[in-house]
């Protein structure tokens, strides 16, 4: 019990320190290993995450620990929490890529779920212009290669 | 500086890509050579919600892939659909592993059309009308599938032989013939399910397995009637999981869904998927799909009034409620609406020392 209280700093790339509750920071698979290691100091510094994504991250992770520890999960308490993923994850490009590639570093598999597949859905009912557009992707091909492609993926399950 | 998608590394991209729904494939492929590249060795659209691409069928001879518009006209479904070649000689379509069976009058093709590829088959000897297929695979040592197309031949009918099954099998590249007994006549061709294919029996109450080149165990069928003294009994499978029968009695207008909760070659448990009075009386059904998320099954079949037979599909929701399908051309005499579910797959098509062929040959 008296674990769950324990405080840990979370040190940002640009050296800030986020003080979170142990159960928030073992949200980050990445530093429940370190602990579970035998890492015991109490600052752990996340040297590849800014301090605006680290923030993010942690309050994704609070929100979560929050509605886990309610007991007798409830229905409503599952919608709250979609509700927040929604809100939570309708950020600008350069922020989702930033959050997908830190919660790919600190292992955070449920924001990396909602992350990529906020991405996805982007993408569906797009043109492959609008994807290169949107996501700054070069296009590569040469107008013939282009119309190959386009070709060969005429139909492409498209009903 | 500003994250974009070009700083994510592969597999992150991969992890992106293997969400998009199916029907933006295209797009994905168009977009750049890296994605091109990534969509031929992943399966892009499989783990995708909510997809809206379901499935194939055969219209005016033409392979097409269908959906189902659920926000249709005055609130009745739209079937969508759109022929995926411009050949207007297929007559059945199966599907499994991601391969689709394509049956022609004269030869077989196999297409993966996730890949863009066909593979011929030769038959053995004349394609009958009749004639009735399974499809599955094996698992070899090297844990890789081997897809086999068991081809039932039933000349009963203007013959003394009785029934026979030849089967070809994809590593071999050549048929032979199978000394195997269903020991029941079977009356349909299967559905495949796992790598196996699932028969029904005519005479008797349960659906004849067959497992790697041999009928396995009898799996009995939920309603306790003889498929014979029934006014339908179809197969179809929900994703590559569970078996499910439809069936409908002779005499009295219901017409149930069941779907299994358990499936082995040699074991299946049942749960009643849906129950209806079915209207019109005298519709038949001949394939139906079952859309789990959305409670609902499409069923499809004809009516005959007087001489002639109108073509029909119907949306029935769990608690029974019947609406119209809007089939558009489909309901043209000559078409068959059977429905043949499908999962995109990597399962490459060689063809002998010549590599792939490509769909544009085809």
């Amino acid at each position: 019990m008296s674990e769950s209280n324990k405080k840990i700093s979370l040190i940002s790339s640009e050296g800030e320190a986020f003080e979170v509750s142990e159960a928030v920071a073992r949200e980050f698979e990445i530093v429940a290993h370190m602990l579970e290691d035998g890492c015991s100091g109490s600052s752990i510094p996340i040297t590849t995450v800014d301090s605006n994504i680290l923030g993010k991250v942690i309050e994704y992770c609070t929100k979560h620990v929050e509605v886990g520890n309610v007991e007798g999960n409830s229905e409503k308490a599952e919608k709250d929490l979609e509700e927040f993923d929604k809100r939570f994850i309708a950020v600008e490009m350069n922020t989702l890529f930033s959050l997908i590639l830190a919660a790919n570093y600190l292992n955070v598999k449920g924001l990396l779920n909602i992350g990529c597949q906020k991405v996805a859905d982007t993408i569906k009912d797009m043109k492959p212009e609008e994807v290169r557009s949107i996501f700054n992707i070069e296009n590569d091909y040469t107008p013939a290669e282009e119309e190959v492609v386009r070709k060969e993926n005429e139909w492409a399950f498209q009903p | 500086m500003a994250t974009t998608i070009s700083d994510l590394p592969e597999d992150l991209v991969t992890k992106i890509l293997s969400r998009v729904s199916l029907t933006s494939l295209r797009s994905v492929r168009c977009t750049c050579k890296t994605w091109n590249a990534l969509s031929e060795n992943h399966v892009f659209g499989k783990t995708a919600a909510g997809s809206t691409f379901q499935g194939f069928m055969v219209i005016d001879s033409k392979l097409c892939s269908m959906k189902l518009d659920l926000q249709g006209t005055r609130n009745n479904g739209n079937l969508v659909y759109r022929p995926t070649t411009k050949r207007a000689d297929i007559c059945k379509v199966f599907h499994w592993d991601g391969l689709l069976l394509c049956v022609t009058k004269s030869r077989l093709v196999v297409w993966n059309p996730y890949l863009r590829q066909i593979k011929w088959i030769q038959p053995m000897d004349k394609l009958h009308l009749g004639d009735m297929y399974g499809v599955g695979y094996e698992n070899n040592n090297n844990n890789n599938r081997n897809h086999k197309i068991l081809r039932l031949l039933n000349y009963s009918m203007w013959s003394e032989l009785g029934p026979f099954f030849q089967i070809d099998d994809f590593n071999s590249n050549s048929w032979r013939v199978l000394d195997v007994d269903p020991g029941s006549c079977v009356i349909k061709s299967g559905v495949s399910l796992k790598g196996n294919t699932y028969f029904l029996a005519e005479e008797e109450t349960w659906v004849e397995s067959f497992v790697s080149e041999s009928f396995g165990q009898r799996l009995v069928l939920p309603f306790g009637a003889c498929v014979r003294f029934s006014k339908t009994v179809v197969l179809s499978c929900v994703r590559d999981e569970q078996l499910a029968v439809l069936h409908h009695g002779k005499d009295d207008r219901l017409m149930d869904i069941w779907i299994t909760t358990r499936i082995e070659p040699n074991v299946a448990s049942w749960s009643r998927f849906l129950r209806v009075e079915m209207r019109p009386f005298r519709f038949v059904s001949e394939s139906f799909f079952i859309y789990e998320e959305n409670k609902l099954a499409l069923v499809s079949g004809f009516c005959i009034v007087l001489t002639t037979i109108y073509k029909r599909a119907y949306i029935i929701e769990e608690h029974g409620n019947i609406k119209n399908v809007n089939i558009g051309k489909a309901r043209d005499p000559g078409n068959k609406l059977v429905f043949s579910s499908y999962a995109p797959s990597l399962v490459q098509l060689q063809i002998n020392g010549r590599g792939k062929t490509k769909e544009r040959d085809y």
